[in-house]
């Protein structure tokens, strides 16, 4: 199974739909989220199947049985599942490509940020200068 | 034309690359305080000229040893009999030794390393600039400033990303910890680096990286990374009025990354000490436009009076060449 980490890519089309869809309202059987759905295109019930299965699978949905059919609902808020994607993408550009070359221009280091006295040597410095008016 | 010609030729080029670099990267390092002195431009454009010169001037020199053959095999004649004298080196018969395992198998290494090396690069600068679009997509743009987008994260991150189309990114912990003044700075540098190019710039520099001498090509390019955010440093400065408030925002943001631990790791930054960059804004340091004004007219000059030289004794040059590598 996969884990929520490796599902926090950006996801297919079909399946960013059905989790805005499951944001909207949760939670839903797979023939209410058809039902939502259709409204853009002609979907068949089994692709919406498929697709609920496959971002459970990810960690992305919960679900449980609801009489004979499962009910989904999002396992994370859209804020959080933003949140996530956002730092495991923002993360693999700064460590993964390390062993390339810099793809990112940032403004400070975090690397080069450890020495919290030489920090404050700075900031007087910089006060100093601001007291002299420049 | 010969398998063995075409080694010979490659194996000319990386080895006189190498060579040339080898010579302007030990007179960057010795030069580095001069070059500090005269500004950052400056030093910018020397690391520039040490990474693309080699390459550059290796393929003449190459071109000046093909010209010959190539002349003659397009005249129809074989220019080979005018090297009775010595062994030679030519499009049509290539040379002995490049036949040799050692010369196969070292051609093979260092092409294989080159095209790895390459597609590294790329793929790298591909995902980053898919990125850079997915923060479009996923962040809030400021109405103010063009090409930047505030993301909902609680890490102090300020950066730059994708080398076609860039994307500046502020994330919504860095953008609370700064004062109005400051915000301007980081926008200010970050679309400095947008407005000079810097990375596609910096794109191409690593793979010219690639045709430099071992360990020089590293020195140039961590000083480029160095002299590219004081630039930036420099105009944020100049568009905000006050060098102090560029250096304040440098110290608050340092200063909340080592407290959140905000991910570290391939920046420009990296190459540049954020006590360099404080003393350097605060110090007034010259931009470098005259520096790099001066160094352009010596290289030019250099270039000039040695493309004149192998015009006017370009087949002398052309039998030395051949006697040394054939």
């Amino acid at each position: 199974m996969w884990t929520l980490d490796q599902s926090a890519k950006v996801l297919g089309t079909l399946e960013e739909k059905v989790m805005d869809a499951l944001w909207k309202r949760s939670p839903m059987a797979v023939r209410d989220v058809c039902k939502l759905l259709r409204g853009d295109h002609e979907l068949a019930y089994t692709t919406v199947m498929t697709t609920l299965d496959r971002l459970f699978k990810k960690g992305l949905l919960l679900r449980h049985k609801d009489g004979i059919a499962f009910v989904y609902e999002p396992a994370l808020s859209k804020d959080e599942y933003r949140c996530r994607v956002l730092q495991r993408t923002i993360s693999d550009l700064m460590t993964k490509k390390a062993d390339a070359d810099p793809v990112l221009a940032a403004f400070v280091d975090a690397a080069a940020t450890v020495d919290e006295a030489n920090l404050d040597r700075l900031a007087d410095l910089i006060a100093e200068r601001r007291r002299h008016g420049k | 034309m010969t398998a063995s010609s075409l080694i010979a030729f490659a194996l000319v080029f990386l080895a006189s690359s190498a060579l040339i670099s080898l010579l302007l990267g030990v007179g960057l390092r010795y030069g580095e305080r001069r070059l500090r002195a005269l500004g950052a431009r400056a030093e910018q454009r020397a690391a520039t000229l040490t990474l693309v010169g080699p390459p550059v001037l290796a393929l003449m020199l190459v071109g000046l040893l093909a010209a010959e053959s190539a002349t003659s095999l397009l005249a129809g004649t074989d220019h080979c009999e005018a090297h009775s004298h010595h062994l030679h080196l030519c499009l049509v018969h290539g040379a002995a030794w490049a036949t040799r395992p050692w010369a196969v198998a070292l051609l093979a290494v260092v092409a294989c390393f080159v095209a790895v090396r390459f597609l590294q690069i790329l793929w790298a600068h591909v995902d980053a600039q898919r990125a850079a679009w997915h923060f479009r997509r996923m962040g809030e743009s400021f109405p103010e400033a063009n090409r930047c987008v505030s993301l909902p994260l609680d890490e102090p991150l300020v950066f730059t990303a994708g080398a076609v189309s860039p994307t500046v990114v502020i994330s919504r912990g860095a953008w609370e910890r700064l004062n109005s003044n400051e915000r301007r700075a980081v926008i200010e540098h970050e679309l400095a680096h947008v407005a000079n190019g810097d990375l596609w710039r910096r794109a191409l520099l690593a793979i010219f990286a690639c045709f430099a001498a071992p360990g020089l090509a590293s020195f140039a390019l961590r000083l480029w990374d160095r002299s590219a955010e004081r630039i930036c440093d420099r105009k944020a400065a100049d568009a905000v009025g006050r060098p102090t408030i560029v250096a304040g925002a440098i110290v608050a943001l340092a200063r909340c990354m080592s407290r959140t631990g905000a991910p570290a790791g391939a920046v420009f930054a990296a190459a540049c000490s954020i006590t360099d960059r404080v003393h350097s804004l605060l110090n007034a340091e010259p931009d470098g436009a005259r520096g790099t004004a001066q160094l352009s007219r010596w290289f030019l000059g250099l270039g000039s009076g040695l493309a004149l030289a192998c015009a006017a004794f370009s087949e002398q040059i052309h039998h030395l060449l051949e006697t040394i590598l054939g």
